[in-house]
């Protein structure tokens, strides 16, 4: 049982077409009047309805007007023409047969059906013409002797053609015949190019559905992101409250506010503040990554003394080097002109670089800041022959990188191993943010490294960075 | 001149204790207040020279408090620390435009407490 | 179905499916060479130059009872073609019987597979259940399949619940069991959930075997 689906209209190929759809009229007309011309015969065409799409008469149109003046005659060629329209034609299968009709006026038709696909779409009526066996006028016109004037009317059936009607039969067929080759070559016609636009509607309606479904989904996905930032910020918010108290407390006591700590619970309260701040490091990283990774890195340019920035950024890490006894040494090229950078995110790139430097490198090691203007590269030459870029390494002699893994440090969450979280703390975050950081201001890091022998990170950075075209 | 006066609110216990001890300890004289009512009943009792207040209060927030706070007696402006624990900092110097503030960030360390207040009341 | 008690006509709706030349249209041929040409109408085929199906191909078969019941039996094939989906879609809808030709080939399993997968989407696309919906299998190119798949053909029409036939379409092989066992189908299911023997005074039996004389047609004698 056919169910057909509520978003599309019925389809041609389940459509019955009529006559008129089937047919170009014109065409119709131009077929009809070479038969016409052919046969001497008048040719009709109706559709099922008994609507007429086509009538030609030749010979007989006088014969049958003068017939139609006269109230006798109007009545009985009405007759004729109402059974010529709608006496049923029977179709079975493709058999069809013609019949015949005789007018009062002694005239006969033949009527063939139009049959599509085994069903009836119309009729061909052809004629009037005059019997061959007919003798003089019909008894039914002697009848009606008084109302016509029978020499005139035995003066115009002489302009009908006089025929057998087994000779009008096979006309009719073979011309039913035409016509339905017509029709098919019509039906295909139609059907290829309906099903053209439906096959194209329907590719649309697909198309449509599908790009409905990407646009829900990228919705979805924007309001999980938008959940994932409002769940970030909600837990960082709510980490830092008790890290205040921890953080806090321990400095006061360290700081004597509670009375003096012997040496042994001097170092407790010391590790407990050490591994507090780490968590609060990890706390602000991991939120910086996660808005760096949903909105990109926003730089706020400005111009800024890059050798001030590495000297706030050590005096960020000195306190632990100095505990650690690690010797923290700088060769800043102070007469470097002043860069265009995001000072904020200079300063941290390069605070992660030495939190990372002081984490592996071991008791009383050695690190080496150095910054200024990157000496001699074509590429990075300005137009006027000036430097255009500048660099600031960071030099340890620490535990190193085997070659495999420098690729990969800079990923997300990435560890060497995961035993080095333990040993070094940290969670993998702060040389990705160093990457977003530095490839936002168009520049690079890489590192040198060789295992046991220490590693060297270096930034290479524009001197000005050009303000991000924002949509 | 006699000590200069504080009022801290925080809804932290623990932070509220923890603020007032070490501004207590650098010489100032403190208030502290659970509450925004809590805090404008002890406003409407004393004058202060400065006012540390928590954005994140239950009920009003620290901004409208401080909105509520100068609106007593607008003709003295009394200084402001707004102490936060978002970290998304340039969002919250948006939160309030009236006034000059600073904002301390949770966790702080304790020399950055007390700098900053200084810095508030212009020592 | 479209069912006209009026003009006491009913048409029904068969739909050839399956993979690009699997020799659906090659089932509407050799039903058109042997059927008798008073019981069928001219076959419809719009193909593209060489000779892969464009839209679809339509054959239209009639059948009279004693009862003065006109049936319209239309076979439609649908392009194979993976491209042609929508248009296939669009063929299916309103089918009343579908035969899915399978390519019995070996190394055509895979497409096999798709196309039966692809038939069950655009069925459901239709908003028609599989579930009722009569439909029979036929294994074409059966002189092509090895020895192994011959087997496995015989194995399938043991276990399926849907008929199962071998065919060889372009000797004609097969493909008047299909279309008579997929008619038989349907008719059952119309008349079992439309009462259709009764509200129409049809003789299921005897429309079988009016089909079977329409389909033998030119063998018997008449015109080719």
């Amino acid at each position: 049982m056919s169910v057909v689906s509520p978003v599309r209209p019925v389809g041609v190929l389940d459509r019955r077409m009529t006559l008129r759809e089937l047919v170009d009229q014109p065409s119709l007309t131009d077929l009809c009047m070479s038969f016409v011309e052919l046969h001497r015969l008048g040719v009709k065409v109706f559709d099922e309805d008994g609507a007429r799409l086509v009538d030609i008469k030749t010979g007989s149109g006088d014969f049958c007007a003068y017939l139609f003046t006269k109230s006798p005659g109007k009545q009985r060629c009405t007759e004729t023409v109402t059974y010529l329209k709608q006496h049923p034609l029977p179709v079975v299968g493709n058999e069809r047969g013609c019949e015949a009709r005789t007018c009062f006026s002694g005239t006969r038709y033949v009527m063939a059906p139009i049959v599509h696909e085994g069903d009836l779409l119309g009729r061909v009526v052809l004629g009037p013409f005059v019997p061959e066996e007919a003798g003089d006028l019909s008894p039914e016109l002697f009848e009606l002797a008084g109302a016509f004037d029978l020499e005139r009317v035995r003066e115009l059936q002489k302009r009908i053609r006089r025929a057998s009607e087994t000779a009008v039969r096979r006309i009719a067929e073979h011309f039913g015949k035409v016509l339905e080759v017509l029709l098919f070559a019509s039906y295909r016609a139609a059907l290829t190019s309906q099903m053209h636009i439906e096959a194209i509607s329907e590719d649309y309606r697909e198309l449509q559905a599908k790009s409905r479904e990407l646009k829900e989904s990228y919705e979805r996905l924007q309001e999980l992101d938008r959940l994932k930032s409002n769940f970030l910020a909600t837990v960082s918010h709510e980490l830092r409250t008790p890290l205040t108290s921890i953080i806090g407390y321990s400095e006061m006591l360290l700081a004597g506010l509670a009375g003096e700590l012997n040496p042994e619970q001097e170092d407790y309260l010391s590790t407990v503040l050490e591994k507090g701040e780490g968590l609060l490091n990890l706390i602000t990283s991991l939120l910086d990554l996660s808005k760096v990774e949903s909105q990109g890195v926003k730089l706020a340019l400005k111009e800024t003394a890059v050798p001030a920035i590495v000297r706030q950024s050590v005096s960020t890490v000195l306190p632990l080097a100095t505990k650690r006894r690690i010797e923290l040494s700088t060769e800043v090229d102070e007469s470097m002109p002043p860069a265009v950078v995001d000072p904020d995110k200079l300063r941290q790139a390069i605070v992660n670089l030495l939190s990372n430097a002081v984490k592996f490198t071991p008791d009383g090691g050695k690190i080496l800041v150095r910054s200024g203007l990157l000496p001699q590269a074509p590429e990075g030459t300005g137009p006027f022959g000036r430097a255009s870029r500048f660099l600031v390494s960071v030099q340890d002699n620490g535990i190193g990188i085997a070659p495999a893994e420098q690729e990969r440090i800079f990923e997300t969450f990435y560890q060497v191993d995961s035993s080095s979280t333990r040993a070094h703390g940290g969670a993998g975050l702060g040389l990705s943010l160093v990457k977003s950081y530095v490839e936002a201001h168009g520049g690079k890091v890489w590192v040198q490294s060789r295992l046991d022998e220490g590693s060297t990170f270096t930034l290479d950075l524009p001197l000005e960075t050009a303000q991000p075209a924002r949509p | 001149m006699g000590a200069k006066r504080i009022l801290v609110v925080e809804d932290d216990p623990a932070i509220l204790a923890l603020e007032e001890r070490l501004l207590r300890h650098a010489g100032f004289e403190v208030r502290g207040a659970p509450g925004s009512s809590e805090a404008l009943a002890l406003a409407a009792e004393e004058e202060f020279d400065l006012f540390v207040l928590d954005v994140m209060l239950p009920g009003m927030s620290g901004y409208e408090l401080a909105r509520a706070l100068a609106a007593r007696d607008p003709a003295r402006q009394v200084p402001l620390v707004f102490a936060t624990a978002n970290q998304a900092a340039d969002g919250v110097r948006e939160g309030f435009r009236t006034g000059a503030a600073l904002y301390l960030v949770k966790p702080f360390q304790t020399a950055t407490l007390l700098s900053t207040v200084r810095a508030a009341m212009g020592s | 179905m479209e069912l006209n008690p009026d003009k006491r006509e009913l048409a029904l709706k068969f739909v050839y499916y399956g993979p690009g030349l699997s020799g659906k249209t090659t089932n509407l041929r050799a039903l058109f060479q042997t059927a008798d040409p008073r019981g069928r109408g001219r076959l419809m085929t719009v193909d593209t130059a060489d000779d892969r199906t464009l839209f679809f191909d339509l054959l239209p078969l009639f059948l009279q009872t004693s009862s003065g019941l006109k049936v319209k039996l239309k076979l439609f094939t649908v392009p194979g073609q993976v491209m042609h989906n929508s248009t296939r879609r669009l063929v299916l809808a309103g089918a009343d019987a579908v035969a899915f030709i399978a390519d019995a080939q070996p190394g055509e399993r895979q497409a096999n597979f798709d196309y039966w997968r692809n038939l069950g989407e655009n069925l459901r696309e239709n908003g028609i259940s599989t579930e009722n919906l009569p439909l029979v299998i036929q294994f074409n190119k059966c002189d092509l399949a090895d020895g192994a798949l011959r087997q496995e053909i015989a194995e399938t029409a043991r276990n399926s619940r849907r008929p199962v036939f071998a065919a060889t379409a372009i000797r004609g092989e097969g493909v008047k069991e299909t279309f008579s066992a997929l008619v038989s189908l349907t008719l059952e299911r119309l008349d079992r959930e439309h009462g259709l023997a009764r509200s129409t005074g049809l003789d299921l039996a005897e429309l079988l075997g009016s089909l079977a004389r329409t389909l033998e047609g030119s063998r018997a004698g008449g015109p080719r």
